[in-house]
């Protein structure tokens, strides 16, 4: 057992976090072994009762995670200690913690959402909510009537055993292989829980399928795993929010997000980050969209220490459309390197990338893009706005766009700016009566606008709180 | 590496070489030392300091030069007799923001000439380099305090070079100043360049490309100059199978400073243009003012175009922003075009030369000058679209 773990948090703590049936307890035990050591990730395909073709891919990925180096741009990421990061943890008390009402969430969850203005009275805005608590989905409601209409939302490890022909089909191979990138191999390796949705041809799921993430262990790595397949003419919207308590030891988050398209049909993913700023939140997010099929991400990176995010479209059917909408914010100590890549293989794909950042008390924020348009590809028409507002000079605001472009009658515009809150803007409103403070409020608010708009009431409402919480004391 | 007859060339020490260099030049120590800087640089950040192919010659570069004004065009031997101005700008270190193109250029050189502008009236340069100079060479040009200068520097060179040029404007000068190169279709040319603006300075600089088989361009635009003023305009069609590398640094370090950058690119036949474009605001450079934008027309399918805009923002006093944008050849101008009787491929040329021509009018650069690099851009456009 390790030594610093068990000084840092007790040994009654890990006894009263031991898992109750055997399977968990084994793992449970070896879940303290901090480190990603290859005897793990054999031991989590054997606890999951993986197939065959699963293990190998675990044990490939490992290969493929060892002889890859960390990237050698972007972020320090020189402090990330992979021997003190722990690879897999099933939660405690399963049974008995698992919520089937409000009352029975986790406090420290409902603090959560009574900060960001969610009231326990809105719960039933959460009634299609699962909640990822470590590395298991332990609450999930999804109405009978979708599951009439055929659509699949379960967790990734009973996808696995329940519907194994569409897993391997798709799971790493065409959108996101182990070798796309050190954390995407890690991930391979070590991947535990996280969302599996299907959607038949032709069916529109009439709500939004969500998910919370929770990380409650220190020097826990999460790495979960979703798979998402639209069907020719399904549509399905899927969100993922996140937060965690704060610890003292840094955590990693490397998940992967895969994401097929099918023709005609629409998917749209909206992430809400906000892990606690000791995690590194290194993943990769990519989504295949074939003909005529749109692609639409929304996210917002607001907590973690560094951010190593880059969504991903690949347009490869005639007509694709992809849409990036995404806002960060970069405090104290927060380093947010995140953009959006969008390639275009075929013909007449369109794309639009909307960016906004914050940052602020010496957190940095990068815009890191990439545009590619194949040879063959004609027609193609794409947008890029990223704006920055930078609150004071301790803080960095950078734009990496890249535009590679090999085809005759593509159609291409970036656009960036940076720039600190409008004086004019803050003078108008505080000259009609408003306090300096809600006149910052109100500009920021009118900053983010276009991205929060694409929102749902609940995730608007908690975005804009997050926001201003983060923009306190910002003025004069 | 390889020369070209396809023959290993032996990899020599280039700080070895260098010291040859500047012992067969029989020059004095701290340029020596300045070399030596150079290639410790490069090897800072390369992590190798090794060069293959390199030859020791002189050359035969040409300069055709018409001046008016306050202006000396002295080789740098006779510079470094004559006047201690150039060892004064090069003795002081180097920034460290340097393109490799500009050190490695400035560590070799095995020719250079010096053009000094002074006094407070008007400066017209004319310069022709022509001919076949050696391998590496440097050009300096020296901008007294509040001196103001028009130059027109052309290149027409027949083999492949790399150039070194620095531009020193003093406090308050004034330079317009256009590159225009034409050389061989078959060559290979590099050029770094390092312009240093001081307090008050304003430089508007136009680059642009005609010959060369493959061209790459490093230069650093460095702001240390408080209330500095610096327009970087850059203007080529690439055809064929040419292949243009553009690298511009833009570093905004002290307070007050203004910077504009337009890239205008045209791309035919299967030729590539891979444009890197990066402004850093430091954060000693509050009140600064950048935008940069990058137009790129797209005439072909097999060409290639790459645009990197790149923002570094360390200060929050700024007003920052880049633009771009790539683009085939707009439909409706075509269309209005031909809709008057125009014919197609004259459209297309209209149109063409239109984009080039239009960052042109924006740089007020001297009428003269503005001539004869827009009559040759309009030669090279016909290339790609003859007249009927």
């Amino acid at each position: 057992m390790d030594e610093t773990v068990l000084k840092e948090y007790g040994r009654d703590a890990l006894l009263r976090d031991a898992p109750t049936d055997d399977a968990a307890l084994h793992v449970g035990h070896k879940a303290h072994h901090t480190g990603l050591t290859i005897d793990i990730v054999k031991e989590i395909s054997e606890v999951k009762n993986e197939p065959d073709w699963m293990r190998e891919h675990r044990l490939k990925s490992f290969k493929i995670f060892e002889s890859k180096p960390l990237p050698a741009w972007g972020p320090d990421l020189s402090r990330l200690d992979f021997s003190a990061i722990v690879g897999f943890v099933r939660p405690k008390g399963k049974e008995n913690i698992q919520p089937n009402k409000w009352d029975d969430v986790p406090d420290e969850i409902k603090n959560t959402f009574e900060r960001l203005g969610i009231p326990e009275a809105e719960r039933k805005f959460l009634a299609g909510a699962s909640v990822q608590y470590d590395s298991e989905v332990l609450y999930k409601s999804l109405r009978k009537s979708m599951t009439e209409l055929g659509v699949i939302f379960t967790d990734m490890d009973s996808a696995v055993r329940e519907h194994p022909e569409i897993v391997k089909k798709y799971f790493m191979n065409k959108c996101v292989p182990a070798s796309d990138n050190k954390f995407a191999a890690l991930h391979g390796a070590f991947w535990s829980g996280g969302s599996f949705v299907y959607v038949p041809a032709g069916v529109k799921v009439p709500m939004p399928l969500q998910i919370y993430f929770m990380m409650n262990y220190p020097g826990f790595g999460q790495f979960e795993h979703t798979l998402i397949i639209a069907e020719e003419g399904a549509q399905v919207q899927y969100i993922e929010g996140c937060s965690a308590p704060h610890y003292t030891k840094d955590s990693m988050h490397a998940a992967v997000v895969e994401i097929f398209a099918h023709k005609n049909s629409r998917v749209r993913y909206t992430s809400i980050q906000n892990w606690s700023t000791n995690v590194y939140n290194l993943n990769t997010k990519r989504a295949v969209v074939y003909d005529d099929a749109v692609m639409e991400w929304v996210g917002g990176t607001l907590g973690s220490k560094t951010t190593m995010l880059y969504p991903c479209s690949m347009l490869m059917g005639r007509g694709a459309r992809a849409e990036h909408l995404n806002i960060a914010v970069a405090g104290a100590g927060q380093v947010k390197d995140n953009g959006a890549k969008v390639f275009h293989m075929a013909s007449d794909t369109s794309s639009k990338i909307v960016s906004k950042s914050i940052c602020k008390e010496g957190g940095v924020v990068r815009y890191r893009g990439k545009l590619f348009v194949a040879k063959n590809a004609l027609r193609v028409k794409s947008n890029v706005r990223c704006d920055t507002i930078i609150v004071d000079s301790k803080s960095k605001a950078e734009t990496i766009p890249v535009m590679d472009v090999r085809g005759k009658d593509a159609v291409i515009g970036h656009e960036a700016s940076v720039g600190r809150i409008s004086e004019e803007q803050l003078f108008y409103l505080m000259s009609r009566g408003i306090d300096a403070e809600e006149a910052l409020s109100l500009v920021v608010r009118g900053f983010i606008e276009p991205i929060v708009k694409e929102l749902p009431l609940e995730y608007a409402v908690e975005m804009n709180r997050l926001i201003e919480m983060e923009m306190e004391g910002s003025v004069g | 590496m390889s020369s070209r007859s396809g023959v290993m060339m032996k990899k020599v020490l280039l700080g070895q070489k260098v010291r040859e260099v500047s012992s067969f030049l029989g020059e004095p120590a701290w340029l020596l030392a300045k070399r030596l800087d150079a290639v410790a640089l490069l090897e800072k950040r390369n992590g190798t300091g090794e060069i293959s192919g390199f030859k020791m010659a002189k050359g035969n570069l040409k300069v055709k030069k018409n001046v008016e004004g306050s202006v000396a065009v002295l080789s740098v031997e006779e510079a470094l007799k004559r006047s201690n101005a150039l060892k004064e700008q090069l003795v002081a270190p180097l920034s460290g923001k340097e393109p490799d193109e500009y050190l490695l250029a400035l560590s070799l050189f095995t020719s250079g000439n010096v053009i000094a502008v002074g006094g407070t009236a008007p400066a017209k340069v004319f310069l022709e380099m022509e001919g076949k100079p050696p391998e590496y060479f440097a050009t300096f040009f020296l901008f007294a305090d509040d001196s103001a200068a028009s130059v027109f520097a052309k290149t027409s060179f027949s083999g492949n070079t790399h150039e070194a040029r620095a531009l020193f404007l003093g406090r308050g000068a004034t330079a317009h100043f256009c590159v225009l190169q034409e050389n061989n279709e078959k060559a290979k040319t590099v050029a770094g360049m390092a312009a240093v603006l001081g307090e008050g300075s304003s430089l508007k600089f136009m680059n642009s490309n005609i010959g060369s088989k493959e061209k790459k361009d490093g230069f650093l635009f460095l702001q240390s100059g408080r209330k500095s003023r610096c327009e970087h305009f850059e203007v080529s069609l690439a055809r064929g199978r040419q292949k243009f590398e553009k690298s511009s640094f833009h570093f905004h370090s002290a307070p007050g400073t203004y910077s504009r950058s337009i890239f205008k690119y045209a791309t035919a036949g299967s030729s590539q243009v891979n444009v890197d474009g990066q402004v850093t605001i430091e954060v000693n450079a509050p009140g600064s003012d950048t935008h940069l934008l990058a137009k790129s027309l797209l005439l072909s399918t097999d060409s290639m175009s790459k645009v990197v805009p790149q923002l570094y923002v360390h200060n929050a006093d700024v007003a920052a922003g880049h633009g771009s944008a790539l683009t085939p050849l707009p439909e409706e101008e075509l269309f209005y075009l031909q809709s008057r009787g125009i014919s197609e491929n004259e459209s297309k040329l209209l149109v063409l030369q239109g984009f080039l021509q239009d960052v042109l009018l924006k740089s007020e650069i001297e009428p003269s000058v503005l001539r004869t690099l827009s009559q040759e851009l309009e030669k090279d456009a016909e290339r790609v679209f003859p007249r009927d």
